[in-house]
């Protein structure tokens, strides 16, 4: 899952951070309230674990902004102060929950497994395309119905273009949303992991022998997944979106 | 003075939260690294502390003095 940070102090956001990651989901952080609101409107995290006391505009103004635009983002609401009027405007401005400081990291992380719990209860965690099937909670990938072994990268490289449904995830912002790294940095990664995944997926193709790809290579911009089971699939070329036939073997186009 | 109090041990949370959560992520990783700079940084977090705690006694033992200065002056 992915969690933002808002903490402002630098020392305790970044081990939150660290905490968080090592359960597992993907953790960003943010020091302050204007920050905060940025991120929620260009990542639209599953859930945010925010301080009250920030920075340009408090976790409160957060809260109320969040809540008037991005109801899908859950919310636990960290606090210094013991007073219950506070917890309550804060429950009723629709966080989740609310963890009173001092706490302790353990308490810190349950809270959040028990939020995304509850949300999975009403959003599936399971994401589709074509022939694969992701399953963020138990963290399964499936092509075919047959089970495939990704590491945490290809995982993630993975679930990105799940959630893009077979639009073009261009290399920048693979690379920018998966490694975390410059568009510029002159690395390449991103397609030494497309073809990890490639091989992964196509190797569990039940028939053993011939895989229909999963993933197409959108010339000059990309990648973006496709069905992976036989048909016409239609493929973005230099901008431009054709009807095509997929080679058996390979993701080339015959016709 | 208790509103004053409220706030001071406000300000010590943080801390207190941020020693809390390095010293148990130190403990998590397990290795030695992790566990000399969970030790570094707590002893950081633990010098907030005790200049909070500082603060907040001086405050105190300024409120008792008066309190007694008041008492004895009802007395006399």
């Amino acid at each position: 899952m992915r969690i933002l940070v808002v903490e402002d102090d630098r020392a305790l956001g970044l081990f939150l951070q660290k905490g968080l990651r090592s359960e597992g989901h993907s953790v960003e952080w943010v020091g302050d309230g204007d920050a905060a609101v940025q991120h929620a409107v260009e990542n639209q995290p599953d859930l945010m674990v925010l301080d009250l006391s920030l920075p340009c505009r408090d976790g409160v103004e957060v809260l109320a902004e969040l809540q008037s635009q991005f109801a899908r983002t859950s919310v636990l609401v960290l606090t210094g102060r013991s007073q219950v009027e506070e917890r309550v405007k804060c429950l009723n401005l629709g966080a989740d929950d609310c963890l009173l400081k001092p706490f302790s990291l353990h308490e810190l992380t349950a809270r959040c497994r028990a939020i995304l719990r509850r949300k999975i209860q009403f959003a599936s965690p399971v994401l589709r395309h074509g022939a694969v099937e992701m399953n963020r909670m138990d963290r399964s990938v499936r092509r075919d119905g047959i089970e495939v072994e990704l590491t945490g990268k290809e995982f993630a490289l993975l679930e990105f273009m799940l959630m893009r449904h077979g639009d073009c995830c261009t290399r920048a912002e693979l690379l920018s949303e998966v490694w975390k790294m410059s568009p510029d940095s002159g690395t390449n990664v991103v397609d030494v992991y497309i073809n990890y995944l490639r091989r992964k997926l196509g190797n569990a193709h039940p028939d053993g022998q011939t895989s229909l790809p999963v993933i197409e290579t959108v010339r000059g911009e990309g990648y973006r997944l496709c069905s992976g089971r036989k048909g016409v699939a239609s493929v973005g070329v230099g901008g431009h979106v054709l009807a095509a036939r997929l080679h058996p073997n390979d993701d080339r186009l015959v016709a | 003075m208790l509103q004053e109090m409220e706030s001071r041990l406000h300000d010590l949370c943080q801390p207190l939260t941020t020693l809390q959560c390095r010293l148990e992520l130190g403990q998590l990783c397990g290795d030695e690294v992790s566990l000399m700079e969970a030790v570094e940084g707590a002893l950081v977090e633990t010098a907030k502390l005790f200049q909070g705690i500082g603060m907040m006694r001086e405050r105190l033992v300024r409120e008792i003095g008066r309190a007694v200065g008041r008492a004895e002056a009802d007395g006399d």
